[in-house]
């Protein structure tokens, strides 16, 4: 179990380490939950995300995706930029939660579950 | 005038332009205010669209337009847009209103492995020659007859264009 808080949010990843993705709806949160740790990563917490915008921008994703620094990693938007070496990276990590808003090409990676996420006002629960 | 529905890339006549980047073309747009964004916003998101453009989320809380999902983006997109517009990314339940609660636009519909939630719908949907006016016809279609067979024109909810 992960667990931040910020502001009046507080965030709980109930997964172990390995690669999910949602089960495929629209409105769950999952840009919410990115932001929430972008925000936190600039706050020195363990853990970032990473959107297409970031990929547009030329952002070193492969060295967010293989830091060791980093216990949980959200990939937004994942179906915009997803391609074989970024697969195979994501593929290596063994030591972080990885979250995937992913809803295409899912065979590409292999994942380990599928993730739910339940809001509330003052807490973000990721679990199974 | 119907929704229509490519269910392949290489479906989409030359002259059509494909958007894929439904965020950023969402930003283009001036986003309406009716009954079918206000409808929109409240099944997927859970936000309520007030008549003066403000939003506000399921806890009470004011939001900004970045809040809504990719999914409602793409089906303001298809509103909105002359384009055929992608739904690579959006959810199950955005296709699905899509669908369902327009007459109009162009999209472009790969991902299938789900069918459209729902029975006696009435829907407005024109894929290739026929066109479609009831959800169970149009999933009888999609996973019983494309790409098998010629559709049964004699079953209810199908009609050639």
């Amino acid at each position: 179990m992960y667990e931040y808080v910020y502001g009046r949010l507080t965030i709980k990843i109930d997964l172990k380490p390995g690669v999910y993705t949602s089960y495929g709806d629209s409105g769950e949160g999952k840009s919410y939950l990115a932001s929430i740790l972008k925000r936190l990563a600039r706050k020195g917490y363990p853990v970032n995300s990473i959107t297409y915008g970031d990929d547009l921008a030329g952002l070193d994703i492969k060295s967010i995706i293989a830091s060791k620094s980093i216990e949980v990693l959200f990939i937004d938007r994942f179906d915009m930029f997803i391609n074989e070496e970024l697969s195979n990276l994501i593929r290596q990590q063994t030591n972080k939660v990885i979250l995937l808003d992913l809803k295409t090409r899912r065979n590409e990676i292999k994942l380990t579950d599928y993730y739910d996420i339940e809001l509330s006002e003052n807490m973000i629960e990721v679990s199974l | 005038m119907s929704l229509r529905i490519y269910l392949k890339k290489e479906d989409i006549p030359s002259d059509e332009t494909l958007i894929t980047d439904v965020e950023d073309e969402y930003y283009k747009h001036t986003l309406p205010i009716n009954e079918y964004t206000k409808k929109l916003f409240k099944t997927v998101d859970q936000i309520t669209l007030n008549d003066d453009g403000t939003l506000v989320d399921r806890f009470g809380y004011k939001v900004k337009e970045d809040a809504i999902c990719n999914g409602s983006k793409a089906a303001i997109c298809v509103l909105m847009s002359d384009d055929v517009i992608a739904l690579t990314e959006s959810g199950y339940n955005a296709r699905d209103f899509i669908i369902k609660n327009l007459n109009k636009g162009k999209i472009l519909l790969l991902d299938r492995a789900i069918t459209i939630e729902g029975y006696a719908e009435l829907i407005d949907a024109i894929i290739g020659n026929y066109r479609f006016n009831t959800v169970w016809r149009l999933n009888y279609y999609l996973t019983e007859e494309y790409e098998i067979c010629e559709p049964d024109l004699s079953l209810e909810g199908i009609s050639h264009v």
